[in-house]
C-alpha cells in the first residue's frame, strides 16, 4: 500500500513546484507537505490496524462466543472426580469467569476465579493482556495473573486453535514464560 | 640604600620571580594534563557512541530484515543472528530503554507465527518501536557526553 501511496505524495509535491500557485502557497508548503506525510503514515497505520484483533474479537475466541474449553500439556477426566495428566484444563466464560482443573494425586483440582482482557498500551496496537482475579498455579511453584495474550490465527476450524499466554522477563537473565495451550471445542 | 637593605630586596624579586616562573609552568602543565584527559575522555566516548550506532544500526536493520522476510529460512538466519546481538554484544552499548524493546521483540520472535498477518503487524510495530528506541538512546547520548 505505502509503494502506491508514496507515488500520490510525490506528484503532490510536483504539483506544488510546477503549478502557479506554488508562490502564493509556498510559504505554507513545508506545513502543507507535512501534513500530507503524516496523513499517508496515518493511513498506513489504520491500513494495517485493521488486520489486527480488535477486544471483541479477542473475547469472542478466548470463549467461542459462550464458553471454551483450552488445555495445557494433557488433562483427562476419569470416573467421577478421579483424572490423569500433568496438565491442566482451563474453562472460559464469557460471563467474565474462568474454571481451572488440574490432577493432583489422580484427584481433580478446581478453581475459579474472574478473567478480563485489557490493551497493551494503546487499544490499536492490537496487543492484548489476559488479567486473572488471582494468581493460577501452572507449574510447580510458578504463578500466572498477568500475562501477554496471543491467539495465532493459522487454522480456521475450531478445535486446535492456540492461544499463547506470555510473560515478558523483566531482565534479560530472568525467566520468561511462554504457555501454549489448545482448544479442544 | 645599605647594601644590606639593597641585598635582601634583591633576593627578595628574584625569589618572587623564581616563584612566578614555576608557578606558571606549573599551571601550563596542569592545563596541558587536564586538556589531554579531556580530550582522551572526549575520544573515549565518541569511539563509544559509534560503536553504539553501529550496533544499533546493525540490530534495526536485523528486526527490520526479520519484520520482512518472506521466507522462513530467511527470518530463521536473521532470529539466530538477532539472537546472538541480544545476548552478547549488543549489551555492552544499550541503554535500558533499547533493552526493554529488545526485550519485547525477542519475547515476541519466538512465538511469532510468520504466515500469521496479526502477529506479523504486531511484530512489525515492535520492530519500529526498537528503531526509535535506538535512535532516542543515540541522541540522548550525543547530548550529554559530546558536547
Amino acid at each position: 500500500m505505502g509503494f502506491v501511496l508514496l507515488p500520490i505524495v510525490l506528484q503532490c509535491n510536483d504539483f506544488f513546484i510546477d503549478s502557479g500557485i506554488n508562490v502564493a502557497i509556498n510559504h505554507f508548503k513545508p506545513l502543507t507537505m507535512y501534513r500530507l506525510f503524516l496523513l499517508t503514515g496515518l493511513l498506513l497505520i489504520a491500513i494495517g490496524c485493521s488486520a489486527q484483533l480488535s477486544k471483541t474479537q479477542v473475547e469472542e475466541l478466548v470463549t467461542n462466543g459462550t464458553t471454551r474449553n483450552w488445555q495445557f500439556l494433557t488433562y483427562k477426566k476419569s470416573l467421577g472426580s478421579a483424572c490423569t495428566g500433568e496438565g491442566q484444563l482451563f474453562t472460559f466464560y464469557n460471563n467474565g469467569k474462568m474454571q481451572q482443573k488440574k490432577c493432583v494425586n489422580g484427584k481433580m483440582e478446581f478453581k475459579e476465579t474472574s478473567w478480563k482482557i485489557t490493551a497493551v498500551g494503546n487499544e490499536a496496537n492490537g496487543e492484548w493482556q489476559l488479567t486473572l482475579g488471582e494468581p493460577i498455579e501452572i507449574k510447580d511453584d510458578s504463578y500466572l495473573q498477568a500475562m501477554r495474550l496471543d491467539l495465532p490465527q493459522g487454522k480456521t476450524h475450531c478445535r486446535d486453535k492456540k492461544m499463547i499466554w506470555r510473560v515478558v522477563a523483566n531482565c534479560k537473565a530472568c525467566p520468561e514464560q511462554t504457555i501454549v495451550l489448545t482448544s479442544i471445542n | 640604600m645599605e647594601e644590606k637593605t639593597y641585598k635582601f630586596w634583591d633576593m627578595i624579586i628574584k625569589a618572587l620571580g623564581f616563584t612566578a616562573t614555576i608557578a606558571s609552568i606549573l599551571i601550563g602543565l596542569f592545563h596541558y594534563s587536564s586538556e589531554q584527559t579531556r580530550a582522551t575522555d572526549l575520544e573515549f566516548r565518541r569511539n563509544f557512541w559509534q560503536k553504539q550506532n553501529e550496533l544499533y544500526a546493525e540490530v534495526c536493520r536485523n528486526a527490520g530484515t526479520m519484520a520482512a522476510a518472506s521466507d522462513q529460512k530467511e527470518f530463521e538466519k536473521q532470529k539466530e543472528k538477532f539472537l546472538s546481538l541480544y545476548y552478547g554484544e549488543l549489551v555492552l552499548v544499550e541503554d535500558s530503554l533499547v533493552e526493554n524493546a529488545m526485550r519485547e521483540v525477542k519475547s515476541y520472535v519466538e512465538i511469532l507465527d510468520t504466515k500469521d498477518e496479526n502477529m506479523k503487524n504486531i511484530f512489525k510495530r515492535k520492530v519500529l518501536e526498537l528503531s526509535e528506541a535506538c535512535k532516542r538512546s543515540s541522541d540522548v547520548f550525543k547530548h550529554y557526553n559530546l558536547k
